[in-house]
């Protein structure tokens, strides 16, 4: 009860309840600059890693530096040392109370993704072992800049820990190494990073974490007094945290170039997972449109733009009823919000397959001409005006002249449109028509 | 003479100097050690570490008392304060001159609008907690495509914009600092 009381008395008057509503702006700010979309599973797990940890581990470090330094400050150490409470439990008491002001942070951000994602997502589900190595990271980082301030009592303590505790982790997660093909990957030390997440070494990222903050709790208990059991603790810790560093590196697959195969640290093959697709979501009569599961609630529109943009096609040869729409995409966008991109679906529409180049997509002029009209009429992405090398015709992108024509068959009357398209679509398909036989 | 002295006493700056001659060696072993991390990001982070030294000493310990001085401290506190931005930058560009890394314009823009920003959060916060902002603002521009406006610290080449804003940071937090004796109420925590 005591310990309860004097926790609560220190978290009252504690220096990181001023980053609190640091960390609560820092998430805020960091969802709406990486366009949250609280209705992905993929979305919310990505940021439950980027949102918070960059600042509050390295904050909370500086908060712990400051916090250990403060009875110095005070003048009452020597004051403190009379009292009966063992000085070892004082230091945990205020270690935790700093500590838990960051965790507060983290857990109202992840508790808020999380009320938002879990009632509306439709597949998958929330990644448990990175929020546990976020949560074991902050505290490591708490209890070490604790144990610096503690050791260090000095001004620039604080700040020293807690940018030098930034630049680490920004150094972890940007350790690249050059392959023999000339390729940048990472190596194992960016599976150190808190902001990185590898499934199959996920599980000894956050024991790594763990024993940080073990070997730190110990070290202090130890510098309070000297005995068998609280060096044997310490021992322990450190165990843990060099088998999560080795079990880090040798979980990393790595390409073995000699022999052409996935291999771990061991130099054991690793075996290539297969991927199983989930069933996608179909929906839509006239012009059906099939999904990953997870894009299930931007469904229903999907299928109204898709049916919008097949509707002046609607009889015309080659156009067959219903029309699955294919190379469906989806975007996060600022202004438009998220949404399923039917925008690929027109190639199929305007193109025979064998007519298409040799990355799938359209090369010739006329259709693409058409492409275009359809765009804009639902308002897609027609790529006119944007400049491209114009040299590779199989990458699809269409050239002035050809927007220059789409946005004049855009101009016709209804009328005119139907009735070319009802004498020239065959051959449209085919690839047999050129910009001079567009009205 | 002996104002000076004292005045410098008073903020520390021995241990300043250390700090700054530590940041420039870490940031030298960074550079030479770690060059596969962007440059953007070694833009970044490099001056961090001087910018909140310079910013944490920035403190008084007299407070008010600093008021009644025989003699006006504002000049003596920008003096001090620019004296050791440019020793700040003279080490940093000499750790990546060693190095053999052109970034030595970027990291001293960087430094100048950092050292800024931790002076104006010590003036708000007190200059214990000098090291907020600039943490802060980096971490939020870790994330942010380096063409925004708002990641100036971290745009390579160094352009107009980008230039304007650390000059313009540095200057109005050496301004902060020069004019009012700095308090540091959350000191009582």
């Amino acid at each position: 009860m005591t310990t309860l009381r004097l926790f609560a008395i220190e978290a009252r008057h504690n220096a990181a309840l001023l980053l609190v509503p640091v960390i609560l702006v820092f998430a805020w700010y960091m969802l709406d600059s990486q366009l949250w979309e609280p209705y992905l599973w993929s979305s919310t797990n990505e940021l439950l890693r980027k949102s918070v940890a960059p600042l509050a581990a390295p904050a909370i470090a500086g908060a712990g530096a400051w916090m250990a330094g403060r009875d110095r400050r005070r003048s009452v150490s020597d004051l403190l040392a009379t009292t009966p409470l063992p000085a070892a439990r004082r230091h945990l008491t205020l270690v935790s109370a700093t500590t838990a002001w960051a965790l507060l942070g983290y857990l109202i951000v992840a508790g808020y993704m999380f009320v938002r994602t879990a009632p509306n997502a439709t597949w998958d589900g929330p990644e448990m072992w990175p929020i546990a190595t976020a949560v074991a990271a902050v505290m490591a980082h708490g209890v070490w800049g604790y144990l610096a301030g503690y050791r260090i009592p000095s001004r620039f303590t604080a700040p020293v820990v807690a940018i030098v505790a930034f630049v680490v982790q920004l150094y972890l997660s940007g350790s690249m190494t050059v392959q023999t093909d000339g390729t940048q990957t990472s190596t194992w030390l960016a599976r150190l990073a808190v902001s990185d997440f590898t499934p199959r070494v996920a599980a000894w990222q956050a024991l790594l974490y763990a024993g940080l903050a073990a070997v730190a709790l110990a070290a202090l208990w130890l510098l309070v007094r000297r005995d068998l059991l609280r060096g044997l603790l310490l021992a322990g810790a450190v165990t843990s945290v060099v088998t999560g560093v080795v079990m880090v590196w040798a979980g990393t697959p790595r390409w073995d170039y000699a022999n052409n195969r996935l291999v771990d640290g061991w130099g054991n093959t690793i075996a290539a997972e297969e991927y199983v697709a989930p069933e996608p979501v179909c929906h839509g009569e006239e012009v059906v449109v099939c999904v990953h599961p997870q894009f299930q609630p931007w469904l229903d529109r999907a299928v109204t733009d898709a049916e919008y943009l097949v509707a002046p096609l609607q009889g015309l040869p080659g156009i067959t009823s219903p029309v699955e729409c294919r190379n469906i995409g989806f975007a996060i966008g600022r202004d438009d919000g998220s949404r399923v991109v039917v925008d690929g679906c027109v190639d199929q529409l305007v193109a025979d397959e064998p007519t298409l180049g040799q990355y799938g997509r359209i090369e010739n002029n006329a259709q693409q001409a058409i492409r275009v009209w359809l765009l804009t009429r639902i308002g897609g992405h027609t790529m006119c005006g944007m400049s491209f090398d114009h040299g590779d015709p199989a990458m699809g992108f269409p050239s002035a002249a050809t927007c220059e024509a789409g946005e004049r068959f855009a101009r016709l009357p209804e009328s005119e449109q139907r009735a070319w398209l009802e004498a020239h679509f065959g051959d449209l398909r085919a690839g047999t028509l050129t910009l001079a036989d567009l009205p | 003479m002996r104002l000076a002295v004292l005045f410098l006493r008073s903020r520390l700056v021995g241990p300043a100097l250390v700090w700054l001659g530590v940041a420039a060696l870490l940031a030298w072993f960074c550079l030479v050690r770690y060059d596969d991390l962007p440059v953007d990001l070694a833009a970044l982070a490099l001056p961090l570490l001087p910018a909140v030294v310079i910013g944490v000493t920035a403190r008084s310990p007299f407070g008010d008392v600093e008021e009644v001085a025989s003699q006006p401290l504002p000049l003596f506190r920008l003096l001090y304060l620019a004296g050791l931005l440019v020793i700040g930058i003279a080490l940093l560009i000499g750790a990546a001159s060693v190095a053999g890394i052109d970034l030595r314009l970027a990291l001293v823009r960087t430094l100048v609008g950092c050292t800024g920003l931790a002076l104006l959060s010590g003036r708000i916060l007190g200059h214990r907690l000098a090291w907020i902002a600039p943490l802060a603002y980096a971490a939020a521009t870790l994330y942010l495509d380096a063409a925004s406006r708002w990641a100036w610290p971290k745009q390579v080449p160094v352009e107009g914009w980008s230039l304007f804003c650390g000059l313009a940071l540095g200057a109005l937090g050496l301004l902060a600092a020069a004019q009012a004796t700095p308090r540091d109420e959350p000191d009582e925590l």
